[in-house]
């Protein structure tokens, strides 16, 4: 009875592991979509409202969803709690929230990338440098969708598998 | 105190600098001149104030930069008109002046691209600096079409800004009533807006039309807003004067000001003829400060030329 209770628990604490691991491949698009959505958003603020980064990150953290919200907390901590000048404040905030996401270096760097820029230059500067942004995050989208597919099944039942492989091996 | 409110936007050795001045000093400040290459240089209405000299490095280029960037809130993106003007107004109504390397497009002004040269002005505003002057202003009920006439520096627009405020609060010591003033504000002088809202006291009747050319402004005041007085600072060209004469058929007080010395050089400018064949203004106050520092003299004529008022203000 005991062994078999212990099975059990194994194949359970796998396949959840399992699934924990298939839910970061799930995620990770969504989140990236997230970023793709609040560069537009940032693009119509600057372009029509010339609204100043600060401002923006306050509008911003309340319009969109969690967890990217979250980033524009952090901005805005930085920004006017610490007082770090913008391109600081940016990387921090991009650091700080990165590992709590499961969005993968090839983003940061695109986003960090682009922090750089933000607020450097006009209107038409700042719009190329969001269009740039833009594409290359839709080509991680992309990717991590094809990651999807192919890894996000496998996962879950690789997780329930290997429990049960444990457990055979155990008997 | 107004100083604290620009130093934000300086290198931090300079404001550290200026925190440590004598509180006298601090507190005399009129400009702040910074230029790529050299010291920056602090202007009291004693003139140069020459000690910071000795003890602060020269103004590098990178700091011109930043300071761009803390001026603009990092996001230069805001600042394209601005940069297209070539100054800015930031809150509590200081103006910075900026020159450097200018972008142009067919011969026009596109933007200045590499700014090294500013100059911060800090707007002071003097509550009762028209004291003496109002009561020559206003007759059986209705406020005088006036023009301040005065060189650069001697205070127009102190002696304007502070006629608005009190044209729209009311005096209640003379029984006048709080009258809808509108302010066309083309270089932000006047009411010193942020966002569209007035840094300085303009009054509670007051209507601000900021960063609008002076011609159109005055016309769509007149006609969005029904303005009893309308305020405007330094006219002098053809436009000015038909939207002028547009405000005098719509009867319409207007209060206004003009580079000059005397009334009579005034009068020649060709653009303003008009307004002097059509008796336009009841009022002239000539406004004149003889140096650095001094007392500005003020002398109030009325249509004919009669001194009716002269005196220090």
């Amino acid at each position: 009875m005991i062994e078999f209770l212990g099975a059990l628990c194994i194949i359970a604490a796998s396949t959840l592991i399992g699934f924990v691991l298939a839910s970061r491949y799930n995620q990770r698009p969504r989140q990236i979509r997230q970023w793709r959505s609040a560069l537009q958003s940032m693009e119509a603020e600057i372009i029509y409202g010339r609204i100043p980064v600060g401002e923006l990150a306050v509008h911003l953290e309340k319009q969109l969803p969690q967890p990217i919200s979250c980033f524009f907390q952090y901005l805005q901590d930085a920004l006017f709690k610490e007082g770090y000048p913008l391109q600081d404040a940016w990387r921090q905030a991009v650091l700080h929230y990165w590992p709590q996401t499961a969005m993968k270096t090839a983003e940061r760097e695109v986003v960090l990338q682009f922090g750089t820029t933000l607020g450097t230059g006009d209107v038409a500067n700042q719009k190329k440098h969001i269009q740039l942004a833009l594409a290359q995050l839709e080509a991680e989208e992309n990717e991590a969708r094809r990651d999807q597919a192919t890894h996000e099944k496998m996962m879950r039942s690789l997780g329930f598998l290997a429990g049960l492989l444990v457990v055979l091996l155990l008997i | 105190m107004i100083i604290n409110q620009i130093l934000s936007f300086l290198p931090a050795r300079l404001s550290q600098t200026i925190r440590t001045l004598p509180e006298g000093v601090r507190q005399d400040i009129e400009e702040i001149r910074c230029r790529t290459g050299y010291p920056p240089e602090l202007i009291t209405s004693q003139g140069v104030y020459n000690q910071t000299e000795q003890v602060v490095a020269a103004f590098t280029s990178q700091e011109a930069q930043e300071m761009l960037q803390k001026i603009s809130h990092y996001s230069l993106y805001t600042l394209e008109e601005e940069l297209r003007r070539g100054y800015i107004t930031v809150r509590g109504g200081h103006r910075i002046g900026l020159a450097g390397h200018v972008l142009t497009e067919n011969g026009r002004v596109l933007r200045l691209r590499d700014v090294t040269f500013f100059n911060i002005r800090l707007a002071k505003q003097i509550i009762g600096a028209a004291n003496s002057i109002v009561p020559q202003l206003y007759y059986e009920g209705r406020w005088l079409s006036t023009l301040i006439i005065g060189a650069p520096l001697t205070g127009k627009t102190t002696m304007l800004r502070d006629l608005a405020r009190q044209i729209s609060e009311g005096i209640a010591a003379r029984k006048i009533g709080g009258r809808k003033t509108g302010i066309v504000d083309e270089r932000s002088e006047i009411a010193g807006c942020v966002s569209g809202v007035p840094q300085n006291r303009v009054g509670p009747r007051t209507d601000v039309l900021d960063a609008c050319p002076k011609a159109e402004g005055m016309m769509m005041m007149i006609r969005s807003m029904s303005p009893e007085v309308l305020i405007v600072d330094e006219i002098g060209r053809k436009e000015d004067t038909e939207a002028l004469l547009e405000a005098l058929n719509a009867g319409v007080s207007v209060m206004a000001t003009a580079h000059g010395y005397q009334l009579d050089q005034v009068r020649r400018r060709p653009a303003l003829t008009p307004l002097f064949e059509s008796a336009f203004f009841q009022r002239f106050i000539i406004v004149s400060r003889n140096r650095f520092g001094g007392a500005a003299h003020i002398r109030v004529l009325n249509q004919s030329g009669r001194i009716l008022f002269s005196g220090e203000g």
